[in-house]
């Protein structure tokens, strides 16, 4: 698990950076949101690999034939890519090629494992591929908590930035680990910035602002520094503890690894040294924050960007500075104060982020039967229908916990009314259309997960006689109610579920009666 | 908190609409059927050597079931489609444009009428078939058909009546050629039970040669039946003097059967013939008052 923020001390690295012309680079970056049934499942997991993923193609120098990204997959999956790529290394090593590889995982750690949804992964497992792989140089980038244990060796550190003593004149090779957090320490996420904050701090580092030495390529020991300090610094006042990365490494050569060259991208955003200091969030067209920038006085920042649109936003102390701008294609756009506009803190774009980020979707399909409480009108009216139903479920939309439920259901039944005497048979059939919103309580590390709300639904009812001088009849109408259910997990993508509504109907043909009437469904999801 | 119910309710009847009602049943249910108020002879065909009174008899019940039917005709909509509008007991079928008569409006209204003294399932029910020139400003609607209906508590046995009044329907302008010079039509009918009864009344207007006819008719459960039936004709077209002739016709559900005819006097009317057929319908036995034609016995007639 991961949990909140405070500021540690940042040492910079002044070594001569050196990305080698004749240098393959392989990355394996996988993200899962899942741990098994003992955790409950991660916001932005998947997210910060896809980020982490992006950053990598884009400035760092790796193909994208040469970068794998494993999102909610299985241990098995990510060791068997490992041996793949670890033996496209070997070839490109024999063609004489210089190599570098770098895997990240971001996910659940617990007793000494990485946890890929119900599958693990010793830390000590992947420590040993990495430092068995034939790659030059090897970086694991280890986002979980106690993630430490994996640097937690000799010469392992939990510091503000490291060193890579020039040795010689022989190329750079060896091993590097960065754990987010300590052996003994929770790895936190967070709403606010819409991602792990290590991962988050890491990926605006690479993007520019680690840049200390003001060269514009973002060396390891750059970023590392960089999303040490933010990390430690945001992190200090969280009720789980301020969260300290870590590294250790073993590398030996004549310069440190340079992760992303932005000499490389020539589009990107370009902060001024006239701009005021402070901290810029760069938020993207899908609510997530692309990059941070902490602005010193008198400096100016190079931040490379994919090209489109972006929200920038800098908080003072009594608003917000907002404004938006676009990067075009071979083009740095230059900040310009004066086009931001004061906003409050009620319009700060970031909520966005933190509403989309948390979005989980899932597909049930399942049976429903429906009756009426009123015996008359079930007996005469509406009979007791079995539906089939479908219904989206859509998880921490609008805030973390929350579900927000649209579903479609329809069904028919016979049914018979006497008038008059006469019996008269008739098909009744139903079609439904609703919408819930309820409060999700997850149990037993989300194996269970009971919720309870609110759904309005639509209903058009309908029947047909079977005595065809009678004209069809139909009512259609909205109905208020409240929803409850329990979802119970099968495996990582898959739950049972059952749930139970209870409905007002307002009846307004003949004359206004108030029914009301009950469902009960049970059915299996997807997760997407 | 005390505003919060009804404004709950409103807003869930803003999206509510349709037709799905039982009471709406209840008054579909109310009207006739095609057929059902129809004359049943057995037999279903006449043939050249059938009885000259059988003939008459089966002609006058053709007659009969077509004015039958174009009254429950006129209501037959009202059965296939659900009202326009419903306020507590009535129910309002339109108004609608009149295709074939442009320029009218047609609408339908019926009215449960209380009676507290039925027991639980009876149902009573007024209802009128209403015209209105929609062309002339200020027009009103009036009655171009009535009719009331007391069930017995079942669907379509009770006690019933409806009245065409195309007398008013002409006076009104509205083209009625369709009835040709009926007036008025009346007609009663009791399903209730057996022996299920109609009664008819055919008015046509003064100047016609067929001033009208009144028919009754008797169904029995068995099939036999009788029907009664009063012919006036002009003996002289055009020249009102007419002479009444009553026609008293019986059959059995095996189809044999005896029509007596009367000539209608002041104080009695006077036997002037008779016809007994079997199943057949072939006369078994015919009497005249003039004796042109009489043969067979009356012995063989199914009713003596």
């Amino acid at each position: 698990m991961r949990a909140g923020p405070r500021l540690g001390l940042i040492a910079t690295l002044l070594l001569t950076p050196a990305l080698a012309s004749a240098e393959r680079r392989f990355a394996l970056v996988a993200g899962n949101d899942a741990g098994g049934s003992d955790t409950r499942p991660l916001l932005f997991a998947s997210q910060d690999a896809r980020r982490f993923h992006a950053v990598l193609t884009q400035l760092g120098g790796v193909a994208l034939a040469d970068a794998d990204l494993l999102v909610n997959r299985r241990a098995d999956e990510l060791l068997r890519s490992l041996a793949s790529m670890e033996s496209r290394i070997a070839d490109a090593q024999h063609r004489g090629e210089r190599t570098v590889l770098i895997v990240y995982y971001s996910g659940h750690a617990k007793d000494g494992d990485l946890r890929l949804g119900d599958s693990r992964l010793g830390f000590s497992t992947l420590k040993a591929r990495l430092g068995a792989a034939p790659a030059d140089i090897r970086v694991g980038i280890i986002d979980s908590c106690h993630s430490g244990i994996v640097t937690r060796s000799k010469g392992a550190r939990r510091a503000p930035a490291f060193e890579i003593e020039a040795t010689g004149s022989q190329e750079t090779r060896g091993l590097v680990l960065l754990s987010s957090a300590s052996a003994d320490e929770e790895a936190q996420e967070s709403d606010e910035i819409g991602g792990s904050y290590f991962s988050q701090y890491l990926v605006s580092g690479l993007r520019g602002d680690a840049d200390l030495s003001g060269d514009r390529r973002v060396t390891l020991s750059e970023a590392y520094a960089y999303a040490y300090a933010r990390t430690v610094a945001d992190t200090a006042e969280s009720a789980a503890g301020t969260q300290h990365p870590t590294f250790s490494f073993d590398l030996k050569g004549n310069a440190d690894l340079v992760l992303t060259d932005l000499t490389s991208r020539r589009e990107g955003l370009y902060v001024p040294a006239s701009a005021p200091a402070g901290t810029y969030y760069l938020i993207d067209t899908s609510g997530f924050i692309a990059a941070e920038v902490v602005k010193p006085a008198d400096a100016d920042r190079h931040i490379a960007l994919p090209a489109g649109r972006y929200r920038v936003r800098r908080r003072l102390a009594d608003r917000l500075r907002i404004g938006e701008f676009r990067v075009a294609e071979g083009q740095f756009v230059t900040l310009d104060e004066s086009r931001l506009r004061d906003a409050a803190f009620s319009d700060d774009p970031v909520k966005g982020s933190r509403r989309d980020s948390a979005v989980r979707l899932s597909l049930s399909l399942g049976a429903t039967v429906q009756a009426f409480f009123d015996a008359p009108t079930r007996d005469s009216l509406f009979p007791p229908t079995g539906l089939l139903s479908a219904e989206l479920q859509v998880h921490n939309f609008f805030r973390r916990g929350w579900l927000w439920a649209l579903d479609l259901a329809g069904g028919s039944a016979g049914g018979q009314v006497t008038r008059l005497d006469t019996p008269l048979p008739f098909r009744f059939s139903e079609f439904t259309a609703g919408m819930s919103l309820a409060t999700e309580w997850p149990l037993w590390g989300n194996r269970l997960v009971p919720y309870a709300g609110l759904r309005l639904a639509y209903l058009l009812l309908s029947r047909k006689f079977e005595d065809r001088t009678f004209p069809d009849q139909f009512l259609s109408t909205f109905s208020p109610g409240l929803v409850a259910g329990i979802r119970y997990r099968l495996s990582d993508s898959f739950a049972a579920l059952l749930r139970a509504r209870a409905h007002y109907l307002l009846y307004s043909v003949d004359e206004n009666r108030s029914l009301g009437y009950w469902e009960l469904s049970a059915g299996l999801s997807y997760d997407f | 908190m005390k505003h919060f119910a009804p404004l709950l309710l409103a807003t869930f009847s803003l999206g509510a609409c349709g037709n799905y009602s039982n009471e709406d049943l209840d008054f579909q249910l109310a009207l006739p059927e095609d057929g059902e108020l129809d004359a049943k002879l057995p037999q279903a065909l006449t043939l050249d050597t059938s009885s000259e009174y059988y003939k008459l008899t089966r002609q006058v019940v053709t007659s009969f079931n077509g004015w039958a039917a174009a009254l429950v005709g006129l209501v037959d909509d009202v059965r296939r489609y659900s009202p326009t509008s419903r306020n507590g007991a009535e129910r309002v079928w339109g108004p609608f444009a009149d295709d074939k008569h442009p320029g009218w409006q047609i609408r339908v209204v019926m009215v449960r009428v209380a009676d507290p003294n039925a027991p639980a399932p009876a149902f009573q029910v007024s209802y009128s078939i209403q015209l209105r020139n929609a062309a002339q400003n200020g027009s009103a609607f009036f009655d171009f058909m009535t009719g009331n209906y007391s069930s017995s508590g079942s669907a379509r046995q009770g006690q019933g009546e409806m009245l065409l009044d195309v007398k008013t329907a002409r006076e009104a302008f509205f083209p009625v050629d369709d009835f040709g010079d009926l007036e008025r039509l009346d007609l009663v009918y009791d399903t209730a039970d057996y022996p299920i009864t109609v009664h008819m009344v055919v008015q046509n207007v003064a100047t016609a040669q067929n001033r009208g006819a009144d028919y009754s008719y008797a169904e029995n459960a068995d099939g036999s039946g009788t029907l009664i039936f009063d012919l006036t004709v002009d003996v002289v077209p055009g020249v009102p003097g007419a002479t009444d002739v009553t026609f008293i016709s019986q059959w059995l559900g095996s189809g044999a059967g005896r029509t007596d005819a009367y000539l209608k006097g002041v104080a009695v009317d006077t036997p002037v013939g008779i016809d007994c057929w079997g199943t057949s319908t072939v006369a078994d036995y015919v009497w005249r008052w003039n004796g042109q034609g009489n043969f067979g016995s009356a012995d063989s007639c199914v009713y003596q």
